[in-house]
């Protein structure tokens, strides 16, 4: 049954196409009523995979054999100062991998499993001048440290009057999932809700503060079976950050967060261990710990210098981040700057991390070193060098030696470009070195890795025609004891528009040789050809089409063992407005 | 003599208590760092009791001290739940029985740590259980003790491809390497990596793509931190010249694709090492990184620049379709100044540097000003190349730009807008 709330909403997006026309006439002077933009589509992609012989499932799908996707993302201005954006992505297949949801097979998720998976989304964000409505699924960044990369459906706002910032938002991150044998296997989830609040005050290039609020709760009576390593938890989280820009370029900008965690709620309340009331309650399974960032920095348009700091308590876990990895201490000094008349630009950044700060007797240190140095010496002639440093060292604890490991990469990237009234060319030659080490814990013996790669690349640009070919070759040899891996890519590309370019016409054609120490080598060809066709001024349609043939050597058995593995992806977009 | 006699019964009753209750204590060596484990995997400690005599309730008091006898923690019995005892029955208790956390009174630094981690310090302990009596805790079994090392694991950090980065696509279609630290500190068997990729697909962020895709590479790999993949894909631009919108202009550096990676690791039992991260499944903190064009930067070339709107008057509004009368008078250089006419002609190439916004801003600096470049980057056409002030783009729906900006006009400073056509091109450029 329909309210009578959505009767003017419905009577107003059937009334649009015609409001969109309207509003072409319009004059430039004045402001359009009504105003669409963005795009709505629809892909279908078909994954194709043929292995021989038969029996032999060395090479597993690497897709879905058949995927839908549909985007709907239109924005509707009316006026100056409402708009009502959509944001509507969704497929027809659930393909999960990582998470409860790799349990779900097709058909069998519910509908608030469909709206809440991960893969799809269902957000709308009307807005009215300075308030902002959030509804369906929201990815929201607060802060660094407190919720950002975790996308919850439900329902919020945003607001800023003048200078102040209030926002709130509240929804599911994840649904109850029931423990599943399989195939494929899943432990479950308990349905996961989050919370999330910001105040604050800011001005744009000056300054800003915020306070954050952010909580997860799982719901105990959200699943009927559930593995018995998966527990309800519940995180509280909140953080200061602020930021300060300051005259000629500076700026410093800061955030201190507490976390405090349940990981087992299951668990009996604890007195002992400090609550915050009434945001959680402590248990016998609740850890609070701390994390802290900062950094200090100047930019300018030719020259950018910062620091960095990071810690992470041990036991700091936030609803918001749920991969984030604690018991880490970063500092980092970052640089770049232009230099002979910007034909120069060097970037570079140095920094060490430590983990495990929390165990004095197994602190590991990471140092990290980075630089990237390209010079335009003249109109035909540049080049790029680049080295990256990177070493990871840890006490042994119960063996013997502790970890050691050490990479050191070094590139080299001279280019040259030539032309004349009807070509240009450029040829572009690069060269990388790697060496990575390991140590061996038990024994202390080191292992060396060793890496070179050569890359030429041809790029003949006809200016006087439409077709745009380039060329390249590349080996890449990598070494170590009783190892050798050697590679070698031939490809070419061409591209050239089609029906008074309207249609645009993409295909590459690649050759990989690669063989492993004293094997039979295999050998690969891949073919992409695609086409994106501008059907009329708003509506197109774009198709991509890849073959991949691979035939092992004898490294494998059974000997000669061959897959051919095929991609074909076509869609149609409309966009809206002018 | 009433004391003798005491003692006299203690001394033989004991042992026969003892006797009548026989327990066995197994730990494992290396439990999980984070106690909350050890409640919900049996194999951590055991505890077995047998009781002969006649049926009674006994508390469980458990002991954890470090090697030389520094007191860690011991359960508080005035809080404990008595056991029922039965005769002739064998009890098995594990950990979440033999030292609950709500019981269990942990004392200074490990306190501490206890609290803001849920783990106690690495390091040597002895724990030690034994049965007493409920009213006057008198023991009524022998203590067991053993000794175990805790270890708190930390998952892998991934190292290369580092978060955002860019990798280059030609030579991403050959090999992309892949390395990141062991579990630390190293276990003492093999652990197994699961190197995972996914592909970010359009109008997905990373974690949202590790959450729902299917991976591209799922390649388990033990006793080395380093994995070298052949994608086997076919790397090709995504985007194209004539998009729809702004956002699809940011976009234009070539990118062939995106993708998330991370690393899940398992122990010898294939059990997700579940002790480093929040959702016990051996899932390491993910990076993106991208396949695109650090080799070659699909930019365009010039085929034309013109002015379609000037603001002549100064009234803040553009007059329309201005192309035509001023064609032949939009003559500038980058400053806005006046170009002589012969200038144009010794501009040898014909290509153009469109500014570009980035996609990663720790690769590329926010609002680099690239038309630093173009200075030699002239026009082929006979037309103007004005390109001073530029203020921001948009798409036009015929493939080109236009852009908004200031130009000198009979020799008046006026607003303009400026549309370029192009023709996509690789070129290299300064990153």
């Amino acid at each position: 049954m329909i309210s009578r709330a959505t009767i003017p909403l419905l009577t107003l997006i059937l009334l649009l196409p015609g409001w969109g026309r309207a509003q072409d006439t319009m004059t430039k002077k004045k402001p359009a009523p009504f105003s669409i933009s963005g795009v709505a589509g629809v892909t279908y992609e078909h994954y194709g995979l043929n292995r021989e012989p038969d029996g032999w499932y060395g090479f597993t799908a690497r897709k879905p054999w058949n995927q839908v996707r549909f985007n709907f993302s239109p924005t509707m201005q009316f006026g100056k100062d409402f708009s009502l954006p959509f944001n509507f992505n969704f497929a027809l297949k659930p393909v999960n991998y990582a998470g409860p949801y790799s349990g779900i097979q097709s058909g069998k998720q519910s509908f608030g499993q469909f709206v809440t998976n991960p893969m799809n989304s269902f957000g709308i964000n009307p807005k009215y001048k300075w308030a902002e409505l959030q509804l369906g699924t929201q990815y929201l960044n607060y802060s660094d440290l407190s919720t950002g990369d975790i996308g919850v459906f439900g329902v919020g706002f945003d607001l800023h009057p003048k200078e102040y910032v209030f926002k709130f938002f509240t929804g599911l991150s994840q649904q109850g999932i029931n423990f599943f044998t399989g195939p494929p296997a899943t432990t479950g989830a308990y349905k996961r809700k989050n919370w999330m609040f910001q105040v604050g005050k800011e001005r744009e290039g000056s300054y800003e503060v915020k306070f954050n609020l952010v909580k997860g709760k799982d719901d105990l009576g959200s699943v009927d079976t559930i593995f018995p390593t998966i527990k309800p938890q519940e995180g509280f989280t909140m953080s200061v950050v602020s930021k300060v820009f300051l005259g000629g370029g500076w700026y410093v900008q800061g955030e201190g967060a507490q976390s405090i965690y349940t990981k087992d709620m299951t668990l009996p309340f604890d007195t002992s261990v400090a609550s915050f009331k009434p945001f959680i309650e402590s248990r016998t399974s609740t850890v609070r710990d701390y994390a802290a960032e900062g950094g200090v920095g100047r930019r300018s348009k030719d020259y950018d210098i910062g620091v960095k700091v990071k810690y992470i308590g041990a036991g700091f876990q936030t609803p918001g981040y749920p991969f984030m990895l604690p018991d880490r201490l970063d500092y980092t000094l970052n640089t770049r700057f232009n230099a002979w008349k910007n034909k120069m630009n060097v970037v570079a950044s140095i920094g060490q991390r430590v983990n495990n700060v929390s165990n004095t007797t197994l602190k590991a240190k990471q140092f990290i070193g980075n630089i990237n140095w390209f010079t335009q010496f003249n109109d035909h002639w540049n080049l790029n060098l680049s080295f990256n440093n990177f070493g990871f060292q840890a006490p042994g604890g119960i063996n013997p030696y502790g970890i050691k490991n050490v990479s050191n990469d070094l590139g080299i990237n001279p280019s040259f470009t030539w032309s004349n009234d009807k070509v240009m060319h450029l040829i572009s030659v690069s060269y990388n070195y790697s060496k990575y080490d390991e140590r061996d814990v038990l024994t202390g013996l080191v292992t060396s890795n060793n890496t070179h790669t050569a890359l030429l690349t041809y790029v003949p640009t006809f200016l006087t025609k439409d077709v745009s070919p380039d060329f390249s070759v590349m080996y890449f040899n990598n070494s170590m004891s009783l190892f050798k891996l050697t590679l070698i890519t031939i490809s070419s590309g061409l591209s050239m528009p089609a029906m008074k370019n309207k249609m645009n016409l993409r295909g590459q054609l690649q050759y990989n040789y690669s063989k492993t120490n004293s094997f039979k080598n295999n050998n690969n060809i891949i073919a992409s050809c695609n086409v994106d066709w501008k059907v009329t001024k708003k509506f197109s349609w774009s198709t991509f089409v890849s073959s991949n043939r691979f035939k092992y050597g004898n490294e494998i058995t059974p000997n000669n063992a061959n897959y051919l593995e095929s991609i074909i992806r076509t869609g149609f977009q409309y966009r809206f407005g002018k | 003599m009433k004391k003798y006699l005491i003692i006299l019964t203690l001394l033989i009753a004991g042992p026969m208590a003892f006797a009548q209750v026989n327990v066995n204590l197994v730990v494992s060596n290396n439990p999980p760092g984070t106690l909350i484990e050890w409640g919900t995997k049996k194999e951590v400690l055991t505890y077995v009791v047998v009781n002969q005599g006649q049926p009674r309730q006994a508390l469980i008091k458990t002991t954890i001290t470090l090697t030389d006898g520094t007191p860690v923690a011991a359960t508080n019995l005035s809080a404990a739940r008595p056991i029922t005892l039965e005769r002739g029955v064998t009890t098995i208790l594990y950990a979440i029985d033999v030292m609950p956390l709500q019981t269990m009174v942990f004392v200074g630094k490990f306190k501490n740590t206890l609290e803001k981690t849920g783990k106690l310090p690495a390091g040597t302990y002895q724990i030690c259980v034994q049965l007493v009596n409920p009213v006057d805790l008198l023991p009524v079994s022998e203590q067991r003790c053993r000794i175990f090392s805790l270890a708190a694991f930390q998952l892998p950090i991934l190292v290369l491809p580092a978060d955002e980065d860019v990798l280059d696509m030609i030579m991403a279609k050959t090999a992309i390497t892949f390395r990141w630290t062991p579990v630390t500190p190293r276990p003492g068997l093999p652990v197994k990596y699961r190197v995972l990729v996914f592909e970010i697909l359009e109008n997905q962020n990373p974690l949202q793509a590790m959450r729902s895709n299917k991976p591209l590479l799922s390649k388990d790999v033990i006793g080395t931190t380093q994995y070298i993949w052949q994608p086997q894909l076919a790397f090709m631009p995504l985007q194209v010249l004539d998009g729809n919108d702004e956002s699809q202009f940011q976009n234009l550096p070539a990118i062939a694709g995106r993708f998330v990676w991370t690393v899940q690791s398992f122990d010898n039992n294939d059990v997700p090492f579940g002790d480093g991260n929040i959702n016990g499944d051996g899932i390491s903190e993910p990076y993106s990184f991208v396949v695109g064009d650090k080799q070659f930067t699909l930019t365009h070339r010039l085929l034309e620049s013109s002015v379609v709107d000037a603001d002549l008057d100064g009234d803040g509004n553009f007059e329309t379709n201005m192309s035509k009368e001023l064609a032949h008078q939009l003559i500038v250089d980058n400053k806005g100044e006046p170009e002589e006419p012969q200038m144009k002609a010794g501009v040898s190439t014909s290509r153009s540097n469109i500014p570009r916004a980035s996609h990663d801003k720790n690769k590329f600096q926010e609002g680099q000003d690239t038309t630093n470049n173009q200075q030699k980057a002239g026009v082929s056409t006979s037309r103007s190349n004005i390109r001073t002030h530029i203020n921001g783009f948009n798409l036009n729906s015929d493939g080109g730009y236009t852009g908004t900006g200031d130009a000198v006009i009979n020799g008046r400073v006026v607003a303009v807008k400026i549309r370029y056509r192009v023709k996509p091109l690789a070129i290299k450029v300064m990153k």
